[in-house]
């Protein structure tokens, strides 16, 4: 036995952690050299005597009651290494930065002489891993900190902000509340949809033909559209479509942001809109024709017209049946009017009883014989009360140099002549 | 001589009846397992020896213990249990066992049982 | 490896060993931290990491916080032993084994730690003893969990088969109660059919 024992001791002395062996009395009957090095406690003075002489602080009910179960059990037993060291103190010797002055133990207490009710304790240092963890427990605290104030802002993005996610095949697959509440949805009749489908006005349009456009480049997109609500609602939404994109630029994914417009959109409308005819008014007419005049690409045989026609004989219309007929006469040829022209041609009330009229890509001749046929189609008109009515027109086309006014000149003075030389007729005037 | 080996464990009664047989093999066994089965058996068989099992679904040892004592005040009831605490064993005599043993049965606990309950 | 590989009989053993086990168990708990248990039924399954996933989920209840000690034990059979309290019980245990009504969370993770020591060392030396062979137990750790998220979603990767022993050990007197889970994988899960077999041949011989 002797001889195992001193066996035993000789290891003890090597290794590289601290090992003791008390009986159940807490007796100490070794203490190696990694313990005389990290405890100032040499072997001969604690040898012998009672660890409770050393280190009374300790809890020896339940060093006791480990002991019991290592040897009751011939098991190994443990203390609890995660919060806090629970065995004796044993000084840091670590000079630089620390969270710890003393160490953190890892105490494993086995049988070592079960019939002399003896365990071996052994200690091993896991200070610098109990500092790395409280380090990681530190930044996880954080990490779960800003979380939560991601998840409020979440929350603020998702209850006031209308975003949606697609995939590449600009199918939803994720909404906001605020969308999918503003458009009158649930969100999982929105998800597995794609999003034209589900609420785009009208799909022919340029701003959205133009969309699909860039977003088939791979660029972000942003302009204003009319869309629908689930009750068929026409709503102006201001929107910002980005791709997203992977490592090998391929679209992964679509984020649409949308922000309700229709107010002022409607305000915008107003203040460019004439009230009585719901045509143009004439400071939207100028813009217009000012755009115009600055496209480049006017040249001799590719012009654009301007006509100007207004109500024969409209006072007499007026002081006769009243204003109410007198209006009633304008809308009904601001209505032939619209129903007239082409597409890309632009109308406008330009006052009192004066229509005005951009004819885009029209050399004079052909703006003459449209001239006409607007004047014919007034003349078709049948008005309550009223009864006929004529129209007379000015025409002029663009030329290089002009400027509105030099071309307002110019019809105005057509339909000088026009009204000169007895009224529901059209007169040109060359630059 | 008539055998009641009462175990919800294949295993314990197939255990426990295998040692009994090196010392009785012309022992005629019985086997339950629960408690209401093992009522039954003693009613109709009223064997010479019980051997119970504690935790057993259905019902339970300590009140197939109850039960078996009411029909007959002399049983020999032996409780095999894995349950050994002290407590366990107070109350399992004082319901009328004659003895507690720890579970697994071996040759040794069988012959002292049958020595103190047979012979 | 497929279930049925695993028959009742299979089942049945080493229910019956856990049963013993437990009983040790309980003996020893008694005898070392003088607390009377209730022994309860044991409760073995054979799953893979889903149904892991809702055992636990149908064992442990979402919004309650658990005190989960792990302890590893390799050998011959290997896997996890862990042993769930929920806070409640384990204060009561700190409680109980420190003599202080106010137990600190480190009194508690070490009561927690040393009823696991000898729940387990009882338990999985019992049952090897029973088949023959023997294990080495690592140092258990302790963690506070909210909820049933006993296993992580990066831990189920290592899983194929498991076998789930569970059982409740109950010190009433003094409202202590927790939940034991044994894990173990494919190659335990085969091993310990051969041992059972070994037995189950030793008994029909």
């Amino acid at each position: 036995m002797t001889h195992t024992l001193d066996h035993c001791n000789i290891v003890f002395e090597s290794l590289e952690n601290g090992t003791l062996v008390v009986d159940e009395e807490c007796t100490v009957w070794s203490w190696n050299k990694w313990l005389e090095i990290n405890t100032g406690i040499a072997s001969e003075t604690i040898i012998g005597n009672n660890l409770t002489a050393f280190y009374p602080e300790l809890d020896y009910k339940g060093f006791q009651r480990k002991i019991r179960t290592t040897l009751r059990l011939a098991t190994p037993t443990f203390y609890d290494a995660s919060l806090s060291n629970r065995f004796i103190t044993i000084p840091r010797k670590k000079v630089t930065t620390s969270l710890l002055t003393s160490m953190q133990l890892q105490v494993t207490i086995s049988p070592y002489i079960p019939s002399l009710k003896r365990v071996m304790v052994s200690i091993h240092d896991i200070s610098d891993l109990h500092e790395l963890k409280m380090t990681l427990q530190h930044r996880m605290m954080e990490i779960a900190k800003l979380n939560s104030v991601l998840k409020q802002d979440k929350q603020i993005i998702d209850t006031n902000l209308m975003i949606v996610k697609t995939d590449c095949g600009c199918l939803i697959t994720d909404t906001t509340e605020a969308f999918s509440h503003f458009f009158g949805y649930e969100k999982e009749e929105l998800v597995g949809n794609s999003l034209s489908s589900i609420f785009v006005a009208n799909k022919h349009d340029t701003e959205f033909l133009q969309m699909k456009d860039l977003l088939q480049k791979k660029q972000k997109w942003s302009g204003e559209m009319e869309v629908h609500k689930k009750n068929r609602q026409q709503v102006w939404m201001d929107t910002v479509i980005s791709p997203y994109l992977d490592e090998t630029s391929e679209i992964v994914s679509y984020t649409a942001i949308y922000h309700d417009i229709t107010d002022k959109k409607r305000i915008e409308l107003l203040s460019v809109t004439d009230p009585l005819t719901k045509l143009y008014n004439r400071q939207k007419f100028n813009e217009v024709f000012e755009e115009m005049l600055m496209r480049q690409h006017w040249t001799e045989d590719n012009t654009f017209g301007l006509l100007i026609a207004d109500v024969d004989y409209f006072k007499n219309v007026n002081d006769t049946y009243g204003h109410q007929v007198g209006d009633a006469v304008l809308i009904a040829m601001a209505d032939t009017l619209t129903g007239a022209i082409r597409t890309s041609d632009i109308l406008a009330r330009w006052g009192g009883e004066e229509f005005v009229i951009l004819l885009p890509d029209m050399d004079m001749e052909k703006a003459a014989l449209v001239a006409d046929k607007y004047r014919q189609a007034i003349e078709q008109m049948n008005i309550p009360e009223v009864g006929l009515i004529t129209a007379s027109f000015g025409v002029t086309v663009f030329s290089k140099g002009d400027t509105q006014e030099k071309m307002m000149y110019r019809a105005d003075l057509g339909l000088y002549r026009a009204k000169k030389n007895g009224r529901n007729r059209v007169e040109s005037v060359l630059p | 001589m008539k055998i009641l080996v009462v175990d919800d464990s294949k295993l314990a009664r197939l255990t426990l009846i295998k040692t009994l047989k090196e010392y009785e093999p012309s022992a005629e066994v019985y086997e339950a397992e629960n408690g209401a089965i093992a009522v039954e058996l003693f009613k109709s068989e009223n064997p010479r020896v019980v051997f119970l099992d504690l935790t057993m679904p259905v019902m339970d040892g300590y009140e197939a213990l109850k039960l078996i004592m009411q029909i007959d005040p002399h049983a020999q009831v032996v409780v095999v249990s894995a349950d050994i605490q002290t407590h366990a064993q107070e109350q399992v005599l004082a319901l009328g066992a004659k003895l507690m043993v720890p579970k697994p049965i071996n040759s040794e606990k069988m012959v002292g049982i049958l020595q103190q309950l047979v012979f | 490896m497929q279930t049925d590989e695993f028959s009742s009989d299979h089942l049945d053993v080493l229910k019956e060993l856990m049963n013993i086990a437990m009983g040790n168990a309980t003996a020893s708990i008694a005898d070392l931290l003088q607390a009377f248990g209730t022994m309860h039924i044991p409760h073995l399954t054979i799953t893979d990491m889903d149904g892991l996933k809702k055992y636990i989920d149908e064992a442990l209840k979402y919004d309650e916080k658990y005190y989960v000690t792990k302890q590893l034990f390799g050998g011959i059979i290997g896997g996890e032993f862990i042993f769930v309290m929920t806070d409640e019980s384990a204060a009561n245990l700190g409680n109980y084994l420190y003599d202080v009504s106010q137990p600190n969370d480190a009194d508690i993770m070490d009561a927690v730690i040393e009823l696991t020591n000898i729940l387990s060392s009882t338990i999985i030396s019992r049952l090897t003893e029973e088949l023959k062979t023997k294990v080495q137990f690592f140092a258990p750790s302790t963690e506070i969990i909210s909820g049933n998220h006993l296993i992580g979603d990066e831990d189920t990767l290592n899983y194929h088969k498991i076998i789930i022993v569970s059982t409740v050990m109950e010190f009433q007197s003094h409202k202590i109660s927790g939940q034991i889970f044994i894990l173990a994988r494919d190659e335990t899960i085969i091993r310990l059919r051969e041992l059972i077999d070994q037995k189950l041949e030793e008994l029909y011989a």
